[in-house]
């Protein structure tokens, strides 16, 4: 029986082409955006690394002043010691204007014995950032103010840099990146970009103590809301009255990148859903449309012994050959992203969208076909046959 | 073997009633080979339906085999009309995108318990009985209209049925190959013993059957 659905769409591959076509082409892209989903989901369930609640970024701008004059120094350490005073403030910390969840990248490639290992994200932070975002050192300390006399900057690195540095070697004390850098501590996760970003490599550099950076982080306990907001503001701007102060909350900055990440596939699920759309349709109407130029058939095959059932699993069956056409070559091609690994996506991800793809491909079509084999199973056969 | 009795069809719509056949009283036996005549319009092809159980009267009995099948629900029928009946009809039904052997063995997929290769087998056999053993890898388009009509025939007998129903069966061919057609026909009949119902508006043909059944206007008048 399937053998015999399997040659009679086989003999008509060429009317059933376009068709053919379609779900070839809805496969691919049902397989991008799976790819796509899935790729997200799995890099969301990967831990952060900090906590990003009840933290407030204040952005300085210091209209060309220099970020290590000593008139700035002061007027910044200044803030920091006002900005302490206030109750609701837990800790502070300096750094770099790459804050997680900012779109600004600051990048250093690396090379280990003369090999590029990849590029590494630096944030330039001080010795608070490990309290400030409650980052978990899984190995050494985080830098603090002795760290400073050594001639290598002081240095912590995530444990994929490490990985990559060291392998299964102690880092601790290594200095790696034309011995500028020595390494004092290993944090498991750091996901600078956010819960949608490729793992990082990541080094973490300890700010000159004569200088400064332009960013502070605040951590604050729960009840800080709108009015400490004004009051943080009022009391920069009161402090540093030439500086340019930008307020907002890091998770505010989280729901930007968010949006960053799902505009496109939200843009790219609505083409999938119409060409989707498209598809049941398409299918509903041919199939419709070969049903009724095929009641001869339908009658044939009753008075051959076929009962309702059998007409109604001979159309459902001939769709779901026609699908099989239609996905072969389009699991071929997404194979082919599996085996090369591609955009350094991990095979398994490449696996379930590919799945998950085809799955879904089928089971529009069983949806599209359902009403119309049910209708030609219910053709009187002996109208069928006489059917002009 | 096979009995009408008082046999009514009645086709309904919202403003006309149609008698299609009225009060058919017919015993065919077995190994007979009864010819239906009577002009167009007169119930030929109705009645060659309700006999193959493709159609349900609106009264009256039909007994095949001493089985009152008006009840039988549909996978019941459709497995009787598998393994007792074979159709022919007059413009071959055979599916173009499927090849001869493929053709043949279409009452065959519907029967459980054959393997492809003993259908293979059987379909072969038929085709060689219509003598188109040779032809088997082609498809209905490379043949011609007897040709056709003889794998209409393999395929009709396929199953091994006990009756073949031939609607009009030479009703496309000319003469020569309506000839060879029903003498593959009157094969069966002799050789196999197999009961034979056929509608013909051929008084010639008719007359090489056992017997002539007249309908006019959904009646019987002889």
């Amino acid at each position: 029986m399937i053998r015999s659905i399997f040659r009679l769409m086989w003999r008509r591959k060429k009317s059933s082409f376009l068709m053919t076509l379609e779900i070839f082409i809805s496969l691919l892209l049902l397989f991008a955006l799976s790819t796509m989903v899935v790729n997200n989901i799995n890099r969301y369930n990967e831990p952060l690394g900090f906590d990003y609640e009840n933290v407030w970024v204040m952005e300085m701008n210091l209209r060309g002043g220099s970020h290590d004059g000593a008139g700035n120094k002061q007027l910044f350490d200044l803030l920091v010691n006002n900005i302490k005073s206030i109750p609701e403030v837990l800790e502070i910390s300096n750094c770099s204007s790459n804050f997680p969840y900012d779109q600004s990248t600051r990048m250093t490639t690396l090379y280990n014995e003369g090999f590029r290992i990849g590029n590494a994200d630096i944030i330039s932070t001080d010795v608070n950032y490990v309290r400030t975002l409650n980052l978990r050192i899984s190995e050494g300390r985080w830098y603090n103010a002795e760290d400073h006399v050594k001639n290598e900057t002081p240095v912590v690195i995530n444990r994929k840099l490490r990985e990559k540095l060291f392998g299964n070697n102690p880092a601790i004390g290594k200095v790696f990146h034309s011995e500028k850098y020595v390494v004092v501590g290993v944090v498991d996760h750091f996901k600078i970009k956010g819960e949608f970003s490729e793992k990082p490599l990541m080094i973490f550099e300890m700010i000159k103590p004569e200088r400064f950076q332009s960013t502070l982080m605040i951590r604050t306990n729960s009840a800080a809301g709108l009015a400490f907001e004004e009051q943080l503001y009022k009391l920069a701007s009161s402090t540093a009255r030439e500086w340019t102060i930008k307020l907002g909350k890091l998770a505010e900055y989280r729901s930007t990148s968010f949006r960053i990440t799902w505009v496109p596939i939200v843009i790219f699920s609505s083409i999938c859903g119409f060409l989707i759309i498209n598809i049941i349709l398409g299918l509903f109407g041919i199939l419709l449309y070969n049903i009724n130029n095929r009641k001869h058939e339908i009658g044939l095959r009753r008075s051959a012994g076929a009962n309702k059932g059998n007409i109604y699993f001979q159309f459902m069956g001939e769709m779901l050959v026609l699908t099989t056409m239609g996905i072969a070559p389009g699991i071929l091609i997404a194979v082919q992203f599996l085996l090369l690994k591609a955009f350094g996506i991990e095979p398994k991800i490449f696996l379930i969208a590919i799945i998950g793809s085809v799955l879904v491909i089928y089971f529009l079509v069983l949806i599209s076909s359902f009403i119309p084999s049910r209708y030609a199973s219910k053709i009187q056969p002996a109208v069928a046959l006489h059917d002009k | 073997m096979i009995t009408l009795k008082n046999l009514e069809k009645v086709y309904q719509t919202d403003e006309i009633e149609t008698v299609a056949l009225s009060n058919i009283n017919l015993e065919i036996e077995k190994g007979e080979f009864v010819s239906v005549m009577g002009p167009s319009g007169c119930g030929k092809s109705t009645l060659l339906n309700m006999v193959g159980l493709l159609d349900v009267p609106t009264k009256g009995r039909l007994t095949i085999d001493s089985n009152e099948v008006e009840e039988w629900p549909d996978k019941k029928l459709a497995q009787f009309r598998n393994r007792k009946l074979g159709f022919i009809f007059q413009s071959f039904h055979l599916i173009n995108d499927l090849p001869v052997l493929d053709n043949v063995e279409l009452p065959l997929l519907y029967r459980k318990g054959i393997s492809g290769k003993e259908r293979s087998k059987r379909a072969l056999e038929a085709l060689k009985k219509v003598g188109l053993s040779a032809r088997t890898k082609h498809y209905p388009s490379q043949l011609s209209g007897g040709q056709k009509q003889r794998v209409a025939i393999a395929r009709a007998i396929v199953g091994r049925p006990d009756i073949i129903l031939a609607d009009e069966p030479t009703g496309n061919l000319d003469s020569k190959m309506g000839g060879e057609i029903m003498e593959i026909l009157q094969n069966l009949n002799k050789n196999e013993n197999t009961t034979i119902l056929m509608v013909t508006h051929d008084e010639q043909l008719a007359k090489r059957t056992n017997r002539i059944v007249h309908l006019f206007d959904g009646m019987q008048v002889n």
